[in-house]
C-alpha cells in the first residue's frame, strides 16, 4: 500500500515520504479498587508528506486508505504549505535501539490485571479508606517509512505502562496520591509505584495549614520536574529562541539568573521513565542546556508530555498554546 | 450496514452491546509568526464495539471495518474478564434517528484556500501590530459522521461539525515578554469567524499593553470575574465535581455531593444543557444513544442534580442525564459536560463594582488546573478595581482556592450571561471534547490572587 501511495505522489510532486504505523494494544482499567474494563485497540494509519513546487504538503488517513484521495489531499495542502528547505534522506542504516520486547507484544490481559491488582492490594492493605483507579497497558507498534530518495526503514516498538492513583476524601478535603511507570520492556514488579503511593499517604497524614504569602520553597527532585522543567522547556524551545519569544534568546554564552543551575537534556535509548532491570544498549546522552552560563539549546523534543505523577485531576479546559499546556501538565 | 450491525448485536451473547462507526475529516492550519507552520488534511475511519457482561465492560476499537463481527466477539470476551459486578442497565425504548443539523456555512463546504486566506488576514493583523514579536494562530475544523447501534434496538446517525480557533500574540520589549490570546469556536460554522478583525487587533494590543502593566500584590481580594472566566470556573471547579463517575463508587464523595446539600446563596443556579441551539457542547443524542438534556446541577444554591451515563445513573438509582460522550471511536463514552453555565441574576456590573474599594477585575482565561476541590486559574486579563471603578491593567494573575468555599463567597450574580465556546475539555485521556461554558459577571467576596 505505501509503495502505491509513494508512486502516485511522485506523479504530482518532486519529493515524497510515506509513513505507516500499525499498532495493537491491550489496556485494563481499574476503578474503585477493582477491575472495570478490558480494552483492545487496533489501529492503522498512513501519512504522506510531499514537496511540490517548493512547498510542503501533508495529509494522513486512519483506517482504510484511499491512496488517490490521500495524494489529492496532500497536493491540495502543498499549495499553501511552508517553503521546503529539506531533502529527504536516502537509503542508510540506523543504530539498533532496543525498544521492542517480544514478551510485551505477547502479554495477555490477565498479566496486566495481575500488575494492577498487585498495586491496589498493597496500597489498600495499608489504607482501608483509599479508592484506587488506574490503568495498565501494553502495546506493540510497527512503523515503516519510505521516501522518494530511496529510504525504506522500519522499526518495531513496544510499551508497557502503569498508572495508578488513589483518592481519600475527608469532608471537603480531598487527597490524591499516585504514580506511574512505563518501559519499552517487560516488568512485572510494580512495587515501586505502590511504595510511592504509600509514602505519599504517610506524608499527607501530617498536614499543616499555611497562610498566603511569600516563603522560601524547597523543591524535591520531582517538584523541580513538575514546577520548573516545563516552563524551562518552553524557554529552551528552539523555535521560541529563534523568534526571540524566549527570554533566553540572545543569551547564548551569557550568565543566567541562577548561578548554581545546570539544565541538561537526555535521550535514553529505551523510552522509559523507569525501566527496571533493563540496561540500555546505547548509553544515554546528556546535552547541557544551561549551566552557570547558557551553552546550547535543545530541539523541541524536550517538551514531550510526561506522565502525570502524584495529584491528577480532570484536565483544565484547553488553552491550545504551548505555555498553557505546559502549565497544566 | 444497518442490517449487518443488527445481526451482529442480536447474537453477541452479552447483556448489552453497542457499536459506533465513525468517519471524520479534519483540517488544521497553524501559524507561528509570519510563517505558516502547518496546513494539513486528515481523514479517519474506524469503529468500536462495547460489551457489558455481568457488570464488566469490554471495549474494542478498530480501523478494519471488515472485522466488526470479530471485534464485537472480542469485546464480549474482554468483558468477561471484569464481570462479576451487579449492574443492570434500565430498559429503554429503542431510538431510530438521523440528525444532520448543518450550520449556514459549514466548514465542510469551505475550501482550504478560503480558510487560509482568512487566517492570513488575521495573522497579518497580529504581526503588523506595534511591539508584536510573534503570533500563534491555530485553526482546526472537523466533520464527523457517527453511526450508533445497540443491542436494545437503537440506531442513530449523527453528523457533527466542529470548529475551534485560537489567536495568540507575543509582545517583547527588551527582556520582557508578554502574551495575550483568545479562543473561539462554533458548531462548524465558518461564518462565525469571518468578522473577527477587531477582536484579533485587540489581542495584539493587549499583549503589547501588558509590557507596561504592573504586577498585583498577592493577597486576598474581592474579585469580579467576567463571563468567560466565570464560565471556565463553573466548568472546571464545579462541573467536574458533578460528574457521577467521580462520585458513585466512593461513599465519602457520595456524602460530600449529596443532593440537597447547600453550595451557595439562593442567587446561584448552575445548569448543564445539551439542548441549547448552535453551541459546541450541544447534541441530540450522547454516545450511548440517550437524548441530550437540560439538567439543573444547583438550583437556588442547593445541589439538585448531577451528570450521568447509563451506568452511573443505574448504580446511583438516579435518572440518566445523557452525558456519556467520547471524543472518537478510539474511546469509551465517559461522563462529560455539554454546555455548563451559571444562570443570569439581576445585578448590573456597575452595581457589582460600586462598593469595592480595592479589588481585582479578571477577564478571559489563559490556563489552569483543578484537583477537584482546589482550583488554580490564570486570567487572560486583569485590572485593579479602585473605589468602584476598573482602573490600571495588571500583569496576568492567578486565582486559587477551595471550590466549596469559593462558591459560598459568590455574593453577586450579574444579568449579562455570555457563553464561551473556545478550547475544549479534557478528561481521562480524551481531549479536546467540544463543550461550552458561560456565566454572567460574578463577584467573589474573598479570593486568593497570586502576584508579587
Amino acid at each position: 500500500m505505501i509503495e502505491q501511495v509513494l508512486e502516485l505522489a511522485m506523479r504530482e510532486a518532486q519529493q515524497a515520504e510515506v509513513y505507516e504505523a500499525v499498532s495493537d494494544g491491550t489496556m485494563v482499567h481499574f476503578e474503585a479498587n477493582r477491575l472495570k474494563q478490558v480494552e483492545s485497540r487496533q489501529s492503522r494509519s498512513v501519512a504522506l508528506r510531499l514537496v511540490r513546487d517548493g512547498r510542503i504538503g501533508f495529509a494522513s488517513a486512519g483506517g482504510p486508505v484511499d491512496a488517490v484521495r490521500l495524494v489529492r489531499m496532500a497536493v491540495e495542502t502543498s499549495a499553501f504549505g511552508a517553503p521546503a528547505q529539506l531533502q529527504f534522506p536516502g537509503a542508510r542504516s540506523f543504530p539498533d535501539v532496543s525498544v521492542y520486547d517480544e514478551r510485551v507484544a505477547a502479554v495477555e490481559a490477565d498479566a496486566l490485571i495481575g500488575i494492577g491488582t498487585g498495586v491496589i492490594e498493597r496500597v489498600c492493605a495499608r489504607d482501608g479508606e483509599i479508592q484506587c483507579e488506574g490503568m495498565v497497558s501494553a502495546s506493540a507498534a510497527r512503523v515503516r517509512i519510505v521516501n522518494s530518495a530511496g529510504l525504506d526503514a522500519a522499526h518495531r516498538r513496544t510499551n508497557l505502562g502503569l498508572f495508578m492513583e488513589g483518592i481519600r476524601v475527608n469532608g471537603t478535603d480531598m487527597l490524591f496520591v499516585g504514580d506511574s511507570m512505563s518501559s519499552t520492556h517487560l516488568f512485572t514488579d510494580a512495587d515501586e509505584v505502590a511504595a510511592t503511593m504509600l509514602r505519599q499517604l504517610e506524608r499527607a497524614s501530617r498536614s499543616a495549614t499555611i497562610g498566603t504569602g511569600s516563603y522560601p520553597v524547597l523543591f524535591t527532585p520531582h517538584g523541580v520536574g513538575a514546577a520548573l522543567m516545563l516552563p524551562l522547556a518552553v524557554a529552551f524551545n528552539g523555535k521560541n529562541v529563534v523568534e526571540k519569544a524566549s527570554r533566553l534568546a540572545d543569551r547564548l554564552g551569557r550568565s543566567c539568573s541562577i548561578a548554581a543551575f545546570t539544565c541538561a537534556m537526555t535521550q535514553p535509548s529505551q523510552a522509559a521513565r523507569r525501566a527496571p532491570r533493563v540496561t540500555p544498549k546505547v548509553p544515554p546522552r546528556a546535552r547541557p542546556l544551561s549551566s552557570t552560563e547558557a551553552s546550547s539549546r535543545a530541539s523541541s523534543t524536550i517538551c514531550r508530555p510526561r506522565p502525570t505523577r502524584g495529584r491528577r485531576a480532570p484536565e483544565a479546559v484547553i488553552a491550545p498554546t504551548r505555555a498553557a499546556r505546559c502549565a497544566r501538565a | 450496514m444497518r442490517d449487518r450491525l443488527s445481526e451482529v448485536l442480536r447474537n453477541s451473547g452479552a447483556d448489552y452491546v453497542d457499536v459506533r462507526l465513525e468517519e471524520r475529516t479534519v483540517t488544521r492550519i497553524t501559524y507561528r509568526g509570519s510563517q505558516l507552520e502547518e496546513a494539513s488534511l486528515v481523514s479517519d475511519c474506524g469503529g468500536c464495539a462495547r460489551a457489558l457482561v455481568a457488570g464488566g465492560w469490554g471495549f474494542v476499537s478498530f480501523n478494519d471495518l471488515d472485522s466488526i463481527e470479530k471485534s464485537v466477539a472480542r469485546a464480549v470476551d474482554d468483558a468477561r474478564h471484569s464481570s462479576g459486578q451487579d449492574l443492570q442497565l434500565p430498559r429503554r425504548e429503542p431510538v431510530d434517528a438521523s440528525v444532520a443539523g448543518l450550520p449556514r456555512k459549514s466548514v465542510g463546504q469551505v475550501s482550504l484556500s478560503e480558510k487560509k486566506q482568512l487566517l492570513d488576514e488575521y495573522n497579518d493583523i497580529i504581526m503588523s501590530s506595534p511591539r508584536i514579536l510573534s503570533s500563534h494562530v491555530s485553526y482546526s475544523d472537523a466533520v464527523r459522521t457517527v453511526r450508533y447501534a445497540s443491542s436494545d434496538g437503537s440506531y442513530i446517525e449523527q453528523l457533527v461539525p466542529d470548529l475551534a480557533v485560537r489567536f495568540g500574540a507575543i509582545a517583547r520589549d527588551g527582556d520582557e515578554v508578554q502574551q495575550a490570546g483568545e479562543s473561539l469556536g462554533s458548531v462548524g460554522d465558518f461564518a462565525s469567524i469571518e468578522s473577527l478583525h477587531d477582536s484579533v487587533r485587540d489581542v495584539a494590543r493587549r499583549a503589547a499593553d501588558l509590557l507596561d502593566a504592573a504586577n498585583v500584590k498577592g493577597g486576598e481580594y474581592t474579585v469580579v470575574l467576567d463571563p468567560v472566566l466565570a464560565g471556565v470556573f463553573t466548568h472546571e471547579a464545579f462541573g467536574h465535581l458533578s460528574e457521577a463517575d467521580l462520585v458513585y463508587h466512593n461513599p465519602k464523595m457520595t456524602e460530600l455531593m449529596a443532593l440537597g446539600r447547600r453550595f451557595g446563596g439562593s442567587h446561584l443556579n448552575i445548569v448543564d444543557d445539551a439542548t441549547l441551539p448552535s453551541l459546541r457542547g450541544s447534541y441530540a443524542y450522547d454516545d450511548e444513544g440517550t437524548p441530550g438534556q437540560r439538567t439543573y446541577l444547583i438550583r437556588e444554591g442547593e445541589l439538585v442534580g448531577r451528570l450521568h451515563s447509563r451506568e452511573t445513573a443505574a448504580r446511583m438509582g438516579e435518572p440518566c442525564s445523557g452525558n456519556a460522550r467520547a471524543i472518537s471511536y478510539r474511546f469509551s463514552p465517559i461522563v462529560r459536560m455539554s454546555n455548563t453555565y451559571i444562570e443570569p441574576g439581576n445585578v448590573p456590573l456597575s452595581d457589582m463594582l460600586a462598593d469595592i474599594d480595592e479589588g481585582v477585575y479578571v477577564k478571559d482565561w489563559y490556563g489552569g488546573q483543578t484537583s477537584l476541590e482546589m482550583f488554580t486559574f490564570s486570567a487572560g486579563e486583569a485590572y485593579m478595581i479602585r473605589h468602584g471603578k476598573i482602573e490600571e491593567m495588571l500583569r496576568p494573575v492567578v486565582l486559587t482556592g477551595n471550590v466549596f468555599t469559593t462558591l459560598e463567597r459568590i455574593d453577586a450574580v450579574g444579568d449579562d450571561l455570555d457563553m464561551n465556546q473556545g478550547g475544549g475539555c479534557g478528561k481521562g485521556g480524551q481531549s479536546p471534547l467540544p463543550v461550552s461554558n458561560g456565566s454572567p459577571h460574578i463577584r467573589i467576596s474573598r479570593c486568593v490572587v497570586g502576584g508579587r
